[in-house]
């Protein structure tokens, strides 16, 4: 596996905070670098209180397991350590749905499904295998809150984008996650018809593709100046380090 | 070869009992979690439902609990009448509500497969005089901005029915308008709201028919 080949040779130095939260936020972000846990990004990014829902179920499922396969890292042996990750983010979701049920019911129900495959989420047993197992339990802490920070923001974006255009309104059923948000509600302008295409599925594809060009050439208007890079050949899909091998 | 095999069951059962060990933490973790919150995960389980059956049936209108008074309408059941009508394709739940132990009405589950995409599953409250109380969408996937209108998220649509009857609505009026009725239908959308009307028209049909039984006070 090449997974984490550039973390795994710094692990020994002290750990870069900074690198790890521009890592998680922007240059290795998982829905927009990595391109990982997708599924969930497009099927729950239809409003800004789902996408803020699974956004931050997802981070707390990741910062946990993050921490405790760090924790445990010295005692995981390399045979038994895949199916040791599963069972922990397996039961890691099943705390957070229970969690969400007992305070976020309405929530619950809206997400439905969603909440429960967030254990399937390549994101988890990416940073479980690429970061956490090689380093302590604070940076591994704080990878999680990053990366997770970042997905949660991608969802937090497409979320607003696609309610703004779907509906012409903003924080719709905002008290499902917060229950003192009781009108958070703000109509910004009334559509006569609702565009459809923004609420449905196509329309996560779109924004998501924007977001992906926008972020394509935001880094290209930051590279310019440097001297252009060799691209190194080879597959670029499902990372775990921002660059390509 | 025997130190080999020696090593590889010792490996072996080294490996199993840390993945053992680690079973039981994890299912342990689960336990307490679970424990915590199971009180308050079925505390807002029977709220979400009592807030549902308020939706469609007033509170002032009954004393007794209806999830007590719940029963189970096959699509088939013995002892009723026209069962069809309410168009089920499963069993569901019905719930009879009474005032001081006299019936005073009922909350009926009912399907139709004639919505634009897949089975709208409602709910309808009718008091003692066969007059709704209201009706709710439990489910639905009609098409986003166009047929999910139906859903009171959406619009106010679906209360239009509040407080009609068989008597104060005469039979050719039970349509969108556009057929002639007196329900609105909506901008590019007149087969879920026709399909929406229908099926409440039956249910109280259902309900004319199966009065006596389901006012009996006691869940039938």
């Amino acid at each position: 596996m090449n997974t984490g080949s550039t973390e795994s040779t710094n692990y020994t130095n002290s750990t870069n905070y900074a690198d790890i939260a521009s890592k998680g936020l922007w240059h290795n972000n998982p829905g927009l670098v990595q391109l990982l846990g997708l599924c969930p990004l497009l099927a729950v990014s239809n409003s800004v209180v789902n996408a803020l829902g699974l956004g931050l179920a997802t981070m707390a499922v990741l910062t946990g397991s993050n921490l405790l396969v760090s924790l445990f890292r010295h005692q995981l042996l390399p045979a038994i350590r895949l199916p040791a990750f599963v069972m922990l983010i397996a039961a890691l979701t099943t705390c957070t749905e229970l969690v969400m049920q007992a305070w976020a019911w309405e929530l619950h129900q809206a997400l439905g499904i969603f909440i429960p495959l967030i254990v399937t989420n390549c994101v988890l047993l990416g940073r479980a295998e690429g970061f956490a197992s090689k380093h302590p339990p604070l940076a591994a802490t704080f990878d999680g809150l990053m990366m997770g920070g970042g997905f949660l923001l991608v969802l937090v974006i497409i979320g607003t984008i696609r309610e703004l255009l779907g509906t012409g309104a903003l924080f719709a059923n905002m008290h499902q996650l917060l229950p003192f948000a009781t009108d958070w509600t703000l109509h910004l302008f009334n559509p006569e018809t609702p565009f459809l295409l923004a609420i449905l599925p196509p329309g996560a594809f779109l924004v998501l593709g924007f977001l992906l060009a926008l972020k394509n050439v935001i880094d290209r208007k930051l590279t310019r100046p440097a001297a252009s890079e060799d691209v190194v050949p080879g597959s670029k899909r499902v990372r775990v380090t921002e660059q390509a091998s | 070869m025997t130190q080999n095999s020696d090593t590889l069951t010792d490996t072996m059962r080294r490996h199993s009992l840390r993945l053992g060990a680690f079973a039981v933490g994890t299912a342990l973790l689960l336990a307490v979690v679970y424990a915590l919150t199971k009180d308050r995960i079925a505390d807002q389980r029977l709220a979400t439902e009592r807030a549902a059956l308020a939706e469609v049936f007033p509170l002032a209108l009954h004393d007794n609990d209806l999830l007590d008074a719940a029963f189970i309408l096959q699509p088939d059941t013995a002892g009723f009448m026209q069962t069809h009508l309410l168009g089920l394709s499963t069993a569901r739940t019905a719930y009879a509500a009474s005032l001081t132990g006299v019936g005073s009405g009922v909350i009926l589950p009912l399907e139709t497969a004639d919505g634009y995409s897949g089975t709208i599953v409602l709910m309808i409250g009718i008091n003692a005089e066969g007059a709704i109380t209201g009706v709710r969408v439990v489910q639905h996937a009609e098409t986003p901005g166009l047929g999910d209108k139906i859903d009171t998220a959406l619009s106010p649509w679906i209360r239009s029915f509040n407080s009609r009857s068989l008597p104060n609505t005469p039979e050719v009026l039970w349509q969108v308008k556009k057929d002639g009725g007196d329900f609105d239908q909506f901008v590019g959308a007149t087969i879920t709201p026709r399909a929406v009307v229908a099926a409440v028209h039956n249910a109280l049909l259902f309900f004319d028919a199966n009065r006596e039984r389901l006012l009996a006070g006691t869940t039938p």
